[in-house]
């Protein structure tokens, strides 16, 4: 059970790390928030499991990425938001360059393929 | 979890937060039109596993280790605290194996290994010679001359003190009938020990200046104490050694190596004094000196041997044909070339049985963790079934041993600092030079051996916990095939043949002990006195010692109760060494081994050594000059020579190349080794010049009368002899004494061997016979009777002892073979010794077995099977 869902963190490890980074950057969030965030923001393709968030946002914390505070929402209820940090924003900006890498390499393999079958 | 302080509010935290999560999402659903109840459990259902997310949130935070080490911790806490009493036998047969080892080992280390100082240990060094190419035997002396000593303290840089010591052997303290021991010693030697003294003074550098020149003396604090009172104005007063007045200047505090041990400290150049004649300061070629020093800071071991090497190797050049290797060691008994190779046999045979002892301590404590073990599987079965991962459980149970070990370990720190001290006094009467308690190595030594038992204790029962069938432990029932474990039968027999080897060493050296003073040596010894002689020339000149000699055996044999009286050349229960003695015709290195006596006329008579052919000497053979040379010859030599024929009338040459006509044969005697047959042996008479020899004193009646009678009529004719008569018996018995403490420490490791085999092997047939109890019940109702089921219980224990007592006999046996090297080949080495330990321990096994499976068979056997 337990490593069902440590198989599926390291899996999505390099893009959640980005996604709840890019999250940040909008703005502050509580864990709820960030996961309605990027269901939202991904036109509700992309649904992120609580088991991998958290443990996440944890980690996040404790590399200093991120940092937490307990505050009380709009709904007056008591909530731990998290808030991007300076070594977060700029992890954010190598994650995202690495990113764009990645996804052009990618681009650039899948599209020759695509071209030659057309 | 206590542990780290803010880990509990933390797991609220997590808490909070999952739970602000899943508020807020109920909500939204709330909004959205869902009951709440309805909203409430598909934000749940879309969370997951809150647990389980909780879990995996939680590694991430780092410490996860020390949080499940500190859950293992607590749980086997509380498991020990569950059963006290097995804990605590657990931990006390633990800390009295690796106690008992740690204070050993601290033994052996101080003794062996370590610097023989107290103070800065690190700079001390020993310098040893090796010479060949000096004296017919090599590698014979390990002294220095006078003048290497010299060459090397002006000449050595890395040394900033050299001292040097030599033993004067016994000398006579005013009027004492004892003998004291007195060293002979530099002047800075005091200094190079880092030893103060207690009262007075040490040695002065002017003491030391000119030979014969400084009648001065320091006592130790032990003669200070015991002959003196500890008298405070003790500097000054006058005492007489070997009836010459020294001056007492001071004492001396610190521990002299046991190997030294003097009760008085004179200067070197006192040395002429005490070697009767033999000048050190003149012969240049006389090796006499033991050299020690500090090391100059900055300076290493291996510094000074180079430049002690290269001053030796230019003295050589002032004695032709010598060649010096020098070593230089931290003055321990082990990094002496002399003393290595005793320390090779004796270390391995004292830390041996101490590594059995504990082993069969851990063997203990498993079979004790594993029926606790057996009877938990129900509970790990449940975690199984509930998820929990192999390696975890294991870590989980091998946390147990761990702590059990470190808690033994804890406890056997307090022995190991204690129990030196005592071992010191009970086997030397006398306190340890390092008194101050475990040294580094010790505690390494400690916390390696506590690792190992704890290692070995707990990883079986934790193996054997997991080896569950979850079906059937779930239910709640014994499967036939874990109630007879075979990890447990192993450790049965292996501990039977480590107690085994514990238990013959004790039956071996019990009766060693008992045996010293049994057994018939082949002559008398309860009325027989030694009583060793020695004349100086000068004062003495050829002719007047020779007078005396011959004075004092006719005046002793004059007294009242003397039957006879002979000088005697080799003192019987001590070492001889052979010479080579050939048959005519023979060139020089074709004989055989042979022990050249020389004794008076008298001798078979006074010492009443049988003569089994020809005749025993008469006073015409001394007489009768040198052409009519005589000898009588032991059986040993009979036979070694002359095969079965009859020696009488044959002829030998003597290792003086002089022949020697047989006129009888004598007994053979058991006086070298213990409990053997001397080797081939000759006797020749005694020539009346000779200047050597103990007078040995044949006497009826009683020792006590006689004794004093002897001392005086010898004293009246020289007073400076120093007269202490001792029967050959008391000699003996001196011997069985000194074995005596070594006789009751391995007696004692025997009987613990014993004890907790018996425990063991108790522990564990008690365990598998609650076990089988259903299986008995089903057995009897089946037909079969008590008595029928009790000899099959027992047959197999028989049958596991029996192993363990073949696999005890194969260690046994070349462990008794190394210590047979030692002691010789004595008649206890025999099969009976193997014989009565394998009884003693097979008894004591077996009743260990009939207890329990005695007390199995009382059960009804309806009971039994309605059990559980």
């Amino acid at each position: 059970m337990k490593s069902r869902y440590q198989n599926r963190i390291e899996l999505l490890q390099g893009t959640l790390d980005l996604l709840i980074l890019q999250t940040l950057q909008w703005g502050s969030q509580h864990g709820y928030g960030i996961t309605q965030a990027i269901r939202a923001r991904s036109g509700e393709a992309l649904q992120v499991d609580t088991g991998s968030l958290y443990p996440a946002l944890h980690r996040l914390e404790r590399q200093k990425w991120i940092a937490a505070a307990w505050k009380v929402s709009e709904n007056k209820q008591r909530v731990r938001v998290y808030r991007l940090t300076a070594a977060g924003k700029k992890q954010l900006l190598s994650e995202r360059s690495r990113w764009e890498q990645l996804s052009e390499a990618i681009a650039g393999i899948l599209n020759p393929a695509k071209g030659n079958e057309a | 979890m206590r542990f780290p302080f803010w880990r509990r509010s933390r797991q609220e935290e997590l808490g909070d937060e999952i739970e602000s999560h899943l508020r807020m999402a109920a909500r939204e659903r709330e909004d959205r039109g869902e009951t709440s109840r309805q909203a409430e459990q598909s934000a749940q259902r879309e969370f997951g596993n809150a647990g389980l997310v909780r879990e995996v949130t939680r590694d991430q935070w780092g410490w996860r280790w020390l949080e499940t080490l500190f859950q293992d911790l607590r749980y086997s806490l509380r498991g020990m605290r569950r059963a006290p009493l097995l804990t605590l036998t657990v931990i006390s047969a633990l800390a009295a194996g690796i106690g008992l080892n740690a204070a050993v080992f601290a033994i052996v280390d101080e003794s062996w290994f370590q610097a023989p100082v107290e103070k800065d240990p690190g700079s001390f060094v020993q310098a040893i010679p090796s010479y060949s190419g000096w004296f017919d035997t090599e590698d014979r002396f390990r002294g220095f001359t006078v003048k290497d000593f010299d060459a090397i303290r002006t000449q050595a840089k890395s040394l900033s003190e050299l001292a040097g010591f030599s033993s004067a052997g016994g000398v006579k303290l005013d009027d004492d009938s004892t003998q004291s021991g007195l060293g002979m010693v530099t002047c800075n030697f005091f200094k190079a020990y880092g030893w103060e003294p207690i009262a007075g003074r040490p040695f002065l550098p002017q003491e030391c200046a000119t030979p014969g020149g400084s009648p001065v003396v320091v006592i130790s604090e032990a003669l200070w104490r015991n002959r003196y009172a500890a008298d405070p104005h003790i500097a000054g007063r006058i005492v007489h050694i070997n009836q010459r007045p020294y001056t007492v200047v001071g004492v001396i505090g610190g521990q002299a190596p046991a190997w030294m041990n003097p009760a008085l400290w004179a200067p070197y150049t006192m040395q002429p004094e005490f070697y009767r004649g033999y000048d050190g300061f003149k012969h240049a070629d006389y090796p006499w000196l033991t050299a020690f020093g500090r090391l100059k800071p900055g300076y290493s071991q291996r510094d000074a041997q180079a430049e002690l090497r290269l001053i030796e190797s230019q003295q050589d050049r002032l004695i032709p044909g010598r060649k010096t290797a020098v070593q230089v060691t931290n003055g321990s008994l082990f990094q002496n070339p002399d003393t290595r190779s005793f320390g090779l046999i004796i270390i391995p045979l004292i830390m041996g049985p101490m590594a059995l002892i504990l082993l069969v301590a851990c063997t203990n404590v498993t079979m004790l963790l594993l029926s606790r073990a057996a009877r938990r599987r129900g509970e790990i079965a449940i975690r199984l079934t509930l998820g929990a991962g192999r390696g975890r459980l294991l870590r989980m149970l091998a946390t147990e041993g761990m702590v059990i070990a470190v808690a033994a370990g804890a406890i056997s720190l307090y022995l190991a600092y204690k129990l030196p001290g005592i071992f010191w006094i009970f086997a030397l009467g006398q306190r340890g030079y390092n008194s101050l308690g475990p040294d580094w190595t010790v505690l390494a030594y400690l916390a390696g051996v506590t690792l190992l038992a704890g290692c070995i204790a707990g990883f079986a029962p934790a193996r054997e916990s997991l080896k569950v069938d979850l079906l059937t432990n779930l239910k709640g029932r014994e499967g036939a095939t874990t109630a007879r474990s075979r990890t447990r039968s192993i450790l049965v027999i292996a501990q039977m043949a480590m107690s085994f080897v514990l238990v013959t060493a004790g039956v071996l050296f019990v009766r060693l002990q008992g045996s010293i003073t049994s057994v018939d040596p082949g002559f008398e010894t309860r009325q027989v006195f030694v009583v060793p002689m020695g004349v100086s020339v000068p004062p003495y000149t050829k002719e007047s010692a020779a007078a005396f000699y011959r004075a004092v055996q006719q005046r002793v044999r004059e007294l009242p109760g003397v039957r006879s009286a002979s000088y005697a050349t080799i003192v019987p229960f001590s070492e001889v060494v052979a010479d080579e003695v050939r048959l005519p015709g023979e060139a020089k290195g074709q004989g055989r081994k042979a022990v050249v006596e020389h004794v008076s006329t008298s001798f078979f008579e006074t010492l009443g050594i049988p003569i089994l052919r020809g005749r025993a000497f008469l006073n015409s053979d001394v007489t009768a000059g040198a052409n009519a040379k005589v000898a009588v010859v032991s059986s040993a030599f009979a036979t070694a020579f002359w095969d079965r024929q009859n020696p009488v009338g044959k002829v030998a040459v003597m290792p003086d190349n002089k022949q020697v006509l047989v006129v009888g044969v004598a007994r053979d005697t058991k006086s070298t080794e213990f409990d053997v047959p001397d080797g081939p042996r000759i006797y020749v008479p005694q020539d009346p010049q000779a200047l050597t020899g103990s007078l040995m004193v044949r006497f009826d009646g009683d020792v006590r009368s006689l004794a004093p009678a002897i001392t005086k009529t010898i004293r009246d004719l020289d007073a400076t002899q120093a007269v202490a008569p001792t029967t050959l018996r008391s000699i003996l018995e001196d011997r069985a004494e000194r074995i005596r403490p070594l006789t009751e420490i391995v007696a004692f490791m025997a009987l613990l061997g014993l004890l907790l085999a018996l425990s063991g092997v108790y522990g564990v047939v008690a365990f598998s016979m609650s076990q089988r109890t259903r299986e008995f019940g089903i057995r009897m109702v089946l037909g079969a009777t008590k008595e029928g089921i009790l000899l099959s219980v027992l047959a197999s224990g028989l049958r596991q002892i029996a192993i363990g007592l073949l696999l005890g006999l194969l260690l046994a046996l070349p462990a008794a073979w190394a210590f047979r090297g030692m002691v010789g080949n004595s008649s206890v080495f025999d099969l009976s010794t193997y014989c009565v330990g394998a009884l003693v321990l097979a008894a004591t096994a077996l009743l260990a077995c009939y207890i329990p499976a005695r007390r199995a068979m009382r059960v009804d056997p309806m009971v039994a099977l309605r059990y559980e």
